[in-house]
């Protein structure tokens, strides 16, 4: 699980560890940095383990032999380099500066990886992304930052396995019982569980180099053994071919034997070097048989001779295919050897890969022991003094190798001893920044830290305290930039400002630009509550809506803005039970309550449809009506004219008769002008029996009582016209 | 016995005194009472009219009362009055366009001898001063 992204960030690691083009010879590799823990001595509280070794900042340390940026202390890559903008890498990487010729899928984008420490931006694979905030990193640095310090009893015995192990190695001292003896403390280094099984990684490594070599000796061996049967087959050839010769010549037939024109083209021997004294001796014999002629003689001789010769040819062919035989064993042993060379260096140059891949995957993650480790290893079962690396890909020879030249065992261990010397150099800082009270600085330098040398152990010995600070700021600065992204400038004026804020916990924290953010902010919120203030002053209902959306917009949790919208809330609360309680009273025909709180229904219905307005508008108006027959009444009531009081009640009453008032009145003055009341209502009465006749009778006693009488006038004035009219 | 002689009845001044009575009488009816059809008819009930005027529809009655005001005038109907009757309760009154004659005019007190009609309106069919 943890491969993946250790991998990545070692990527990144190497980076930031190394200015591109700029190989440094921090140390040599017969003075690796032994394991130790922090040593925050310079400036930390705590002193160093008593007994532990110094430190590679103890160490001489070799200046830069090439020529630096000036850039190159801000973490801006050179111009030359792979990481500027447009830098087109090394000469020997014309592909890699451009992107556009990387293939699909093509490792890094053919652009080295790099971190840009001004912006905390890494480039990786095409991509970009800031390490702060980075939530991978973030939650991996917090853990760290959380985590005591790794100062148990197994882990000093694992830190001084390891020195121990590097100390065996050293080439000043090695033999091959120092070389076992490393090789069996790397077996129980793989015993802790920090470790990560990479010694066991390593150790597999090397047995496997060892298996190699063991195979080739055996090789060596059975070469050595085809080669001495070579020879012993060379000299029987020799001697058959000797035969042949003499029995070739003793038969005389105008034809010789010659072994040499008859060898074997492949045979290197004997046979085709006829200076060869070694395989031509046994030949050279035949030469004066060859030369004398031969004498002509008598018949019997003839005959005699002629057996001879026939025996002697059959010598000659058995011997001729000993010979062959033999020459046909001779190749196969020589096919044999070649075979069992070419298994031999097929068979070192695959552990050798192994070895060196086990070496780069060490690099890759950060393990700058393991690998130191390793390199004195490879020193020391690779004795021929190749330390190139054959690496299959050489997009991440690329990585390794400085301006290109090849990448070699020796510069993973330059890069190894670069890395660790800057992780000591970043933990010496975090502990000044911390001793300083400046803590933005201090997590900064360990994060950078932590990110190339995260299983160092001046990273895993910090001190739980000192990390606890810087835990405690990086909190509350990621909490501020929580605020910042959810706008709520409250809290992160708060997270700054605050009696605990930022810039009491850190000296250095830098609140510029959140500063600005808040208060550009602010401002601009305050400018459109002012504008919806106005709408609403204005009754304009959408630009009060919309200014209230931007400032929303800007500040959700603007103080100013919840005050107006809770306003507006109740407002709209208030509005809409007014608007309710209207449509009760009205149902109620209770008019004089809906009177009584006119202006708070008229707030009400402002923004309510315009039918809703106009009800409550005529509803006002008849109790203006009611009003003026009330007040109307009580001034008749008090010249002595009840009988006009009732009519004038009476008349408004008919239009109300759920009006309180008026019905109070109207029992009142009916009391008062119980007379005329009477006329009336019996009038009324038979002018519903369409009785005009009676009906007009009873109205004009009624008029006779209360002469001014509206009512019976009006009756009086339809009464006689439709009596005449019924008359005709 | 004396007493008996004062309990001596006039015959004559008796008999006299009750032909004379009986002859005004007479005389009285022959030179007043003879054709005066208001004498013989029923007075108006006013009472009765103002609740419920269908129950009086076609009758004819006798009714003295002053006159109030004009209420409205037709001359295919005739002139209806606002008239008061005794006791203050007030009746409207027609008077049809054959009593044209008679000047009728407001507080003068008349004799009506009315008829209600099919509509209940009082209408007068001769009219006098009492």
């Amino acid at each position: 699980m943890r491969r993946l992204p250790i991998s990545l960030r070692g990527l990144t690691a190497l980076c930031l560890a190394l200015p591109m083009g700029a190989p440094v010879s921090a140390q040599t590799p017969d003075s690796p940095a032994p394991l130790t823990p922090a040593d925050p001595s310079s400036g930390a509280p705590k002193a160093p383990r008593p007994g532990a070794t110094p430190g590679p900042d103890a160490a001489p340390a070799a200046p830069n032999t090439l020529p630096q940026s000036p850039l190159q202390g801000l973490g801006v890559p050179p111009a030359n380099s792979p990481l500027a903008p447009g830098g087109g890498g090394t000469n020997n990487a014309p592909a890699a500066a451009d992107p556009a010729n990387a293939g699909p899928g093509a490792l890094f984008d053919n652009r080295l990886p790099g971190i840009d420490q001004a912006t905390g931006m890494i480039r990786f694979n095409g991509q970009t992304w800031d390490v702060a905030n980075n939530p991978i990193f973030a939650a991996n640095f917090e853990t760290f930052l959380n985590a005591p310090e790794e100062l148990g009893k197994e882990e000093e015995e694992y830190r001084a396995t390891l020195n121990r192990i590097l100390a065996l190695m050293d080439p000043s001292v090695l033999t091959p019982q120092s070389l076992t003896e490393a090789y069996r403390l790397l077996n129980r280094a793989a015993g802790y569980v920090g470790d990560g099984r990479q010694c066991d990684a390593l150790s597999n490594a090397i047995y496997a180099v060892w298996q190699s070599k063991r195979n080739q000796s055996r090789l060596a061996e059975a070469n050595q053994i085809l080669e001495e049967e070579n020879k012993l087959r060379n000299s029987r050839i020799a001697v058959k071919a000797g035969e042949a010769s003499r029995s070739t010549s003793g038969a005389n037939l105008g034809s010789s034997f010659n072994p040499q024109i008859n060898a074997p083209v492949g045979d290197t021997g004997a046979a085709q070097n006829p200076n060869n004294r070694n395989t031509n001796q046994p030949a050279q014999p035949n030469q004066p048989r060859q030369t004398p002629p031969a004498p002509s003689g008598a018949p019997r001789e003839d005959s005699t001779r002629r057996n001879e010769d026939a025996s002697n040819r059959r010598d000659a062919a058995i011997a001729g295919a000993g010979i062959a035989a033999e020459l046909q064993d001779k190749l196969k042993a020589t096919a044999q050897i070649k075979a069992n060379e070419a298994r031999s260096q097929i068979s070192e140059l695959s552990a050798k890969i192994e070895y060196q891949t086990v070496l780069v995957q060490l690099f890759l993650q950060r393990r700058f022991h393991h690998l130191l480790i390793g390199t004195r290893f490879y020193r020391a079962i690779f004795v021929n003094g190749d330390s190139k690396l054959n690496l299959p890909d050489n997009r991440v020879t690329q990585l390794i190798g400085n301006g290109g030249t090849p990448p070699t065992v020796a510069s993973l261990e330059l890069l190894a001893n670069e890395a660790m010397r800057r992780v000591q150099n970043g933990v010496k800082s975090f502990h000044s920044f911390v001793d300083l009270g400046e803590l933005d600085s201090a997590s900064k330098r360990l994060a950078e830290a932590y990110i190339i040398g995260e299983f160092m152990p001046e990273i895993r010995t910090l001190p739980w305290e000192r990390k606890r600070k810087v835990l405690a700021y990086t909190q509350k600065a990621n909490m501020l930039k929580a605020a910042l992204e959810t706008k709520d400038y409250t809290l992160a004026s708060e997270l700054i400002h605050g009696p605990n804020g930022l810039k009491a916990m850190a000296k250095d924290f830098d609140a510029t630009k959140p500063n600005a953010l808040i208060e550009t902010s602010r401002n601009m919120a305050r400018l459109h509550l002012a504008k919806a203030r106005n709408a609403a002053l204005s009754g304009d209902k959408p630009a009060f809506e919309l200014a209230l959306a931007e400032a929303g917009k800007i500040w959700p949790n603007n103080p100013e803005l919840i005050e107006i919208a809770t306003k507006a809330f109740n407002q709209g609360d208030v509005q809409a039970q007014a608007l309710v309680e209207l449509d009760q009273l009205i149902a109620q025909k209770n008019f004089r309550r809906i009177a009584e709180e006119a202006g708070r229904f008229l707030a009400a219905t402002h923004l309510a449809p315009a039918e809703k307005q106009a009800q409550l508008k005529a509803i006002l108006e008849d109790f203006k009506s009611i009003e003026a027959a009330l007040m109307g009444a009580k001034e008749m009531d008090r010249q002595g004219n009840p009988a006009g009081a009732w009519e004038a009640v009476e008349t408004v009453a008919q239009k109300f008769p759920d009006d309180l008032q008026l019905a109070q009145a109207r029992a009142l003055y009916t009391t008062k002008a119980a007379d005329f009341v009477r006329t009336v209502q019996n009038a009324q009465e038979h002018d519903r029996r369409s009785q005009a006749a009676t009906s007009l009778a009873w109205f004009l006693k009624a008029q006779r009582i209360y002469p001014k009488s509206q009512m019976a006038e009006e009756a009086i004035q339809r009464l006689k016209v439709r009596l005449l009219s019924q008359s005709n | 016995m004396a007493r008996r002689a004062r309990s001596a009845f006039p015959l004559g001044k008796t008999l006299a005194g009750l032909g004379g009575f009986v002859a005004l009488m007479v005389g009285g009816y022959l030179t007043l009472g003879k054709g005066d059809s208001f004498r013989t008819t029923s007075p108006f009930p006013i009472k009765d009219y103002l609740e419920n005027a269908n129950s009086l529809r076609g009758n004819t009655y006798r009714l003295e009362a002053m006159v109030d005001k004009t209420l409205e005038f037709s001359r295919e109907s005739g002139r209806l009055f606002s008239i008061e009757a005794a006791g203050g309760d007030m009746l409207p009154l027609l008077v049809p366009p054959a009593l044209s004659g008679t000047n009728i005019e407001r507080g003068q007190k008349l004799v009506f001898k009315v008829q209600v009609s099919e509509s209940g309106l009082v209408t007068a069919s001769e009219v006098r001063k009492p």
